[in-house]
């Protein structure tokens, strides 16, 4: 690099930031960042309808459950020896899974939750994740540590939770 | 969203996408904010700074720094975002409290070790990696900043963490070197390189601060205001106020010579800069505000609008140019000069052209007797005048209120004789109340300990120097006073009577109240300073220029020759 160039680094640094006194920028940031990614984790509720919608963004899901992981939740890891394609049930020291098909309606499932131990956690949500996919469903409050959710098996959702590969996160 | 762009008042030249790129990065870490919702950095002098480092090239000792720091973390379960998200006094005893428990000890600095290799890191320094984090997400994006935290979370030595550094530093390189290269103050910044290169007739010249002349702002100008070039500079003003950007830059350069930092594949990159150097030149980048003269010509601006006019609005406007260009204003007066004169006469020409009075000869023919030059010289030796008139008149108030500041200043106002007398007035006073305490006395080191504890430097000083005012009251009455100082009491009865004519709308002096003498006060020392830069400036001038009447005759034919190519309808029309 030589003189003129740093000159030149210098006679821009200069200029921006007289520039930048009277600026206002004329389009609002749409970017993902750590500080809207901890927002959403620390107020769940309020990104209930979105949330979704950011896990789609592979960037906000990596850090999502980076934070998920770090801060504390339940969690049960990919199914290493599934025999099937879908799995009806799984469990982990933490939590058990049985997805139960409905009687009345076949594209209607009972997703059962039971929690194993007593929990300090405040659980909000139930997580999906698999192969930079992942859904998130509102859990109900629970009932004598269990709750049961309805999904359909036309959903994304229910795809990614019969899926054996799927990490489930409970927060 | 806003009807108009930024840039859109900018009719020299339409501004491309990448410098408002930038600027929207730059908007967009100054406006962050916590989690409660209040912005982050209330204070910008350090964003500015990183921001500063980030556009000169110089982010590499820091990003390795940086990365330390995160290694650091990672190696103390502290996962990385919690620098972003956290409150910096709650991070700050976290990571205290680690180093506490790790090392036993209370420490102003944290170490990360790495087999051999130590790194120490001060606390006073997180303050800052905090914003070069978010700098780095707001230009590389949140997925380069996990990627960075899983690599320096992998790494078990310095030589692996120096790479991740680098390539960091290559990722911000690059994306900026993408960036400026076309950005419109890039080609004005290479146009007016180019041009001293070509002025010099030497490709090797090695830029120096002394190519940016009187003359070479007028001649860039020519060169840059006609034709059918990309980049067109109509206005003198705007070709002036960029070729005296660039002489700063020069300068600053010139000062700090050290190499750049953006040279990522030189694996000791981050030794060959201490901070010390560093960080002096991007006080300097970042501190134009902080000049004297700009701060007290801001005092007097913010004093305008709460409607107290100290100076009358056209004055300010007069000298608003200094506040622009603070201590170069004294390396090229005659610019400034050609600035105020031919920079406001271009307006009226374009203001004339709106309107469609573009008679340009009428219009030049008014100029034909006037020596504007001296006219304006004269405008500043007014301000000057009115600044000396007004800071007698609140000297004279301070007097009256019986203040300790008025020893500060009247050396101001006393003639030779009287001086000698009152410096031995001071003299004779100092040894009585600056005595030198003897501090093997136990008791009266604790006395004097707790009594500085309880004071400023400031409030200090006001005490003394209330005291001091307490033995000058008992001298002001003595027959002796009345002797040795005839030509200050005429100069106190003189002010008197003009005090009392004296009105300035906002603010009554009359009112005798520590928050008005405050004010007084203050209202003093800002007209000082200006009076003082501007008689500065008008001895420079004088130097510079011997004759201001014939100088201003032979910039009149220049530019009005210019004007005329620029405006007339004969003339090649440019821009």
């Amino acid at each position: 690099m030589d003189n003129k160039d740093k000159i030149s680094d210098t006679f821009l640094a200069l200029n921006y930031l007289n520039l930048s006194k009277n600026y206002s920028a004329s389009e609002l940031k749409s970017k993902f960042n750590i500080n809207m990614v901890w927002d959403v984790y620390s107020n769940p509720f309020k990104y209930q309808n979105q949330i979704n919608h950011f896990l789609k963004n592979k960037v906000f899901s990596d850090a999502y459950f980076l934070i998920l992981k770090n801060e504390g939740c339940i969690y049960q890891a990919k199914l290493n020896a599934a025999s099937n394609e879908r799995v009806f049930s799984r469990s982990s020291n933490e939590f058990k899974i049985k997805i139960v098909k409905s009687n009345k309606d076949e594209d209607v499932y009972y997703l059962i939750i039971k929690i194993i131990n007593d929990i300090d956690l405040q659980l909000s949500n139930l997580y999906v994740i698999c192969d930079n996919k992942s859904d998130c469903v509102k859990l109900p409050i629970l009932n004598d540590k269990q709750a049961q959710i309805l999904i359909k098996k036309s959903d994304n959702f229910f795809n990614l939770i019969t899926n054996p590969n799927s990490e489930i996160f409970i927060r | 969203m806003r009807d108009k762009l930024f840039f859109d008042d900018w009719k020299e030249f339409t501004l491309q996408k990448p410098d408002e790129v930038i600027l929207n990065h730059f908007e967009n870490i100054k406006n962050k904010t916590t989690l409660t919702g209040s912005l982050k950095y209330p204070n910008l002098k350090e964003v500015n700074k990183v921001f500063a480092l980030f556009i000169t090239h110089n982010y590499g000792p820091i990003i390795y720094e940086l990365c330390n720091f995160l290694k650091y973390l990672s190696q103390n379960n502290l996962p990385f975002y919690n620098i972003m998200v956290m409150e910096s006094n709650d991070l700050l005893k976290k990571i205290k409290k680690i180093n506490f428990i790790n090392d036993q000890e209370i420490s102003n600095k944290f170490t990360l070790k790495l087999e051999s290799y130590n790194f120490d890191i001060a606390y006073s320094r997180i303050s800052n990696l905090i914003i070069i984090i978010e700098f780095l997400e707001e230009i590389l994006g949140l997925e380069e900043i996990l990627l960075l935290d899983k690599s320096v979370g992998n790494i078990s030595t310095q030589k692996e963490l120096q790479e991740i550094s680098n390539n960091v530093s290559k990722k911000v390189y690059s994306y900026l070197k993408n960036l400026l290269p076309t950005s419109h103050l890039q080609n004005l910044s290479l146009a007016i390189g180019n041009f001293i290169i070509k002025k010099n007739k030497d490709k090797n010249h090695k830029i120096v601060s002394e190519d940016i002349s009187d003359d070479f702002i007028f001649d860039f100008w020519v060169a840059f205001s006609l034709g059918e070039k990309d980049l067109l500079i109509k206005t003198f003003n705007l070709a002036s106020e960029l070729c005296l950007s660039y002489k700063k830059s020069i300068e600053l350069i010139e000062k700090y010579n050290f190499s750049s930092r953006h040279q990522v594949d030189e694996e000791d990159s981050f030794d060959k800069i201490s901070k010390d150097t560093l960080n002096k030149f991007l006080e300097q980048i970042t501190s134009s505000d902080e000049h004297v003269f700009s701060n007290s010509f801001n005092k007097l601006c913010i004093l305008q609008s709460d409607k107290i006019n100290i100076l009358k609005k056209k004055e300010l406007s007069e000298i608003e140019v200094f506040s622009k260009f603070n201590d170069l204003s004294m390396k090229l007066p005659l610019t400034i000069l050609r600035l105020c004169v031919f920079g406001n006469i271009q307006n009226k020409i374009i203001e004339n052209q709106r309107r469609k009075k573009s008679d340009l000869n009428d219009f030049f023919h008014t100029f034909s007797d006037t020596s504007i030059y001296n006219d304006q010289r004269q405008v500043i030796q007014n301000i000057i005048n009115n600044n000396s008139y007004i800071c007698e008149i609140l000297f004279y108030k301070l007097w009256s209120f019986e203040t300790p500041k008025v020893i500060d200043i009247i050396r101001n106002y006393l003639n030779k004789d009287e001086l000698i007398f009152f410096e031995n007035f001071i003299n004779k006073n100092k040894e009585k109340l600056d005595f030198d305490p003897n501090l093997d006395d136990i008791e009266l080191f604790k006395e004097l300990t707790k009594k500085s504890m309880n004071y400023t430097p400031d409030e200090y000083r006001e005490e003394k120097l209330a005291n001091l005012y307490e033995e000058f009251k008992v001298f002001i009455n003595s027959s002796k006073f009345q002797s040795d100082f005839k030509s200050f009491l005429n100069f106190l009865s003189k002010t008197k009577k003009s005090t009392m004519y004296f009105r300035r709308s906002g603010f009554d002096f009359n009112i005798n109240s520590n928050e008005n003498i405050k004010t007084i006060i203050e209202i003093y020392n800002t007209l000082s300073i200006i009076k003082e830069f501007l008689f500065k400036f008008i001895n420079v001038l004088n130097l510079n220029v011997n004759d201001l009447k014939s100088k201003f005759n032979e910039d009149k034919v220049i530019f009005f020759e210019h004007f005329k190519l620029l405006y007339s309808k004969e003339g090649i029309k440019g821009g």
